[in-house]
């Protein structure tokens, strides 16, 4: 193994760990187990790279490797029904966020983002908040680029939608 | 209030690790880049279940456990006297399939290592082979009986070739010399009776041929995966870890020897003059192959001294099995002792009427003997006969 290999790693890590972060945790709403499925990520990655495998596009690997480890962790969890969830007033937002303004940030954001069910949540998650391209969203979820440009489009159509359904609602009263 | 599309997304990019957590997360994968443990990727990770080292490392074993729990019960409800028996059958006797397929597989479970199982899997080749001469000195092995010990013998072979592969690629160089070298003494004793045997002029002579060609190949290529390791290990530089290891390849090199001598020493009556003055000789090229490694020892290279005592104690084994293999088929026709004093007294009776007729039988016998040839069951009774008189005279 290339001795630089190590560094290119950890700057690896310097440079997505927060975005990855963002990504879990808009994915599953629980910072704790989003902290979590980042480091192991991070570990199955290097375990890969140490076993001589070549990783060409190490950020789309990354998003591939947790990818999975959320589909392992909410195939694992009781299901919950989010909706239910919002009715019941549920706030995503954590106690353990540092500081307020990420609290709010969470908390808002996170009600709004879980209006949009699955596929097409995680699509604009990745497109927009994790800026990925819709290649590399096609190489981490393994669909076509196609689809998945579909996904994102559709995806930002029925969140606007709803974010307008909202706000007519809010004036009503 | 958020409103639009974008401001959500402007919003949500606010969420981020704390710097605290990000170094906390950091320091942990240095961590384990530093020393990776080592993970099973067979196993399922339950990430927010508290993690347990007992459960990782002893998972392997537990998967092998159960088979062996039912094997011992299968084993304990048949008894454990029939394992036994079968142990001591050859290839076409009803136990036979419990020997292969029960005492050996547990065998086989039992050994964990890497180095364990190819030692197992060696002793394994061994024994078909052993079963081999045993039925070619009886004259029962034909054609069906040689090719399944053939396949046998090659399956394990194969098996522990691969092993050794594991261990080297594992760059544990020194291991992996020891157990090749261990396997090539004994393929190279197990050759020398096999040829014997198909020289002798014998029904099954052809089939030991056969065999013979199978076991010289695996003999070639154990030879030259050792001679392999073996220049790997002369390569390697000398430091402290190369030091020690030589110093104590020493001592089991001396410790190897001595039990050799002891050992050739406690059958030399057992033996022919000529495999044990053979013997002897081996052990006196053995010894001088240590002094060799000794003087490079001092001249601090390491890995030569490392060979140097891995080759003399090949050596060792191999006199070891000269006189063993030898011994172990003149046991088929060791003669009891205990004779009953009725029996006795007739012997008596009879030698004292014909005594040149005994002499002539006698001589016969020797002959057998030298031969080693063992008898089947109707003459195993006439050989008692034979030596009753013997001990009459």
């Amino acid at each position: 193994m290339k001795p630089d290999v190590k560094k290119k790693f950890l700057a690896a890590y310097d440079q997505y760990a927060d975005p990855l972060f963002r990504h879990c945790y808009f994915r599953i709403y629980d910072r704790e187990m989003a902290k979590d499925l980042v480091q192991e990520a991070f570990f199955r990655t290097w375990s890969c790279l140490i076993k001589n495998e070549e990783i060409k596009n190490i950020r789309a690997f990354l998003y591939r490797v947790l990818q999975n480890l959320i589909i392992d962790a909410v195939r694992k969890k009781k299901p919950l029904s989010l909706d239910q969830l919002l009715d019941e007033g549920f706030e995503p937002a954590d106690k353990a966020a540092p500081d307020l303004i990420q609290r709010l940030a969470a908390k808002e954001v996170g009600q709004k983002l879980a209006l949009l069910a699955e596929p097409y949540r995680s699509a604009v998650l990745m497109r927009f908040i994790d800026e990925l391209s819709p290649k590399e969203i096609a190489k981490v979820l393994g669909l076509s680029e196609n689809l998945v440009s579909v996904r994102i489009h559709r995806g930002v159509n029925r969140l606007k939608q709803l974010l307008e359904a909202l706000e007519e609602k809010t004036k009503q009263f | 209030m958020i409103k639009n599309f974008q401001e959500i997304i402007n919003q949500a990019k606010k969420v981020a690790l704390s710097s605290e957590e990000k170094k906390t997360i950091r320091v942990g994968l240095e961590l384990f880049m530093a020393k990776p443990p080592v993970r099973n990727t067979s196993l399922i990770r339950h990430l927010w279940q508290e993690r347990s080292k007992v459960n990782i490392s002893l998972r392997p074993l537990m998967n092998k456990l159960q088979y062996m729990v039912i094997a011992l019960i299968i084993t304990l409800v048949l008894g454990g006297s029939v394992s036994f028996a079968a142990e001591s059958t050859r290839p076409g006797d009803i136990l036979y399939p419990i020997k292969v397929g029960v005492n050996e597989e547990v065998g086989d479970w039992l050994a964990i290592s890497n180095q364990a199982q190819a030692k197992w899997d060696a002793r394994r080749a061994e024994r078909r082979l052993e079963e081999a001469e045993k039925l070619a000195v009886e004259g029962r092995l034909d054609a069906a009986v040689r090719a399944e010990i053939e396949s046998r013998f090659a399956s394990h072979a194969q098996a522990f070739q691969e092993r050794a592969e594991k261990i080297e690629a594992k760059q544990n160089s020194g291991a992996a010399l020891e157990i090749n070298s261990d396997f090539e003494a004994s393929l190279r004793a197990h050759e020398r009776v096999l040829a014997q045997l198909a020289s002798e002029e014998t029904n099954n002579r052809g089939e030991a041929g056969l065999l013979l060609a199978e076991v010289r190949s695996r003999l070639n290529a154990t030879a030259e995966a050792r001679t392999n390791v073996e220049a790997r290990v002369i390569a390697a530089e000398a430091n402290a870890e190369s030091k020690a290891a030589a110093e104590g390849k020493f001592k089991a090199a001396e410790n190897k020897i001595n039990e050799v001598r002891g050992f050739i020493t406690q059958v030399k009556s057992a033996v022919s003059a000529d495999a044990y003055v053979q013997a002897q000789a081996k052990l006196k090229v053995a010894t001088d192959v240590v002094l060799r490694g000794k003087a490079e020892i001092e001249a601090q290279t390491y890995g030569k001294a490392l060979a140097s005592f891995q080759e003399a104690i090949r050596i060792a084994q191999e006199a070891k099995l000269l006189v063993a293999t030898e011994q172990r088929i003149d046991l088929e026709i060791v003669v009891p002792t205990n004779i009953p004093a009725q029996a006795q007294a007739e012997i008596n009776s009879e030698a004292e009427q014909d005594t040149p007729d005994d002499t002539a039988v006698e001589a016969e016998l020797n002959v057998e003997l030298e031969t080693e040839v063992e008898p089947d069951d109707s003459t195993l009774i006439e050989t008692e006969g034979k030596v009753k008189i013997d001990i009459g005279l």
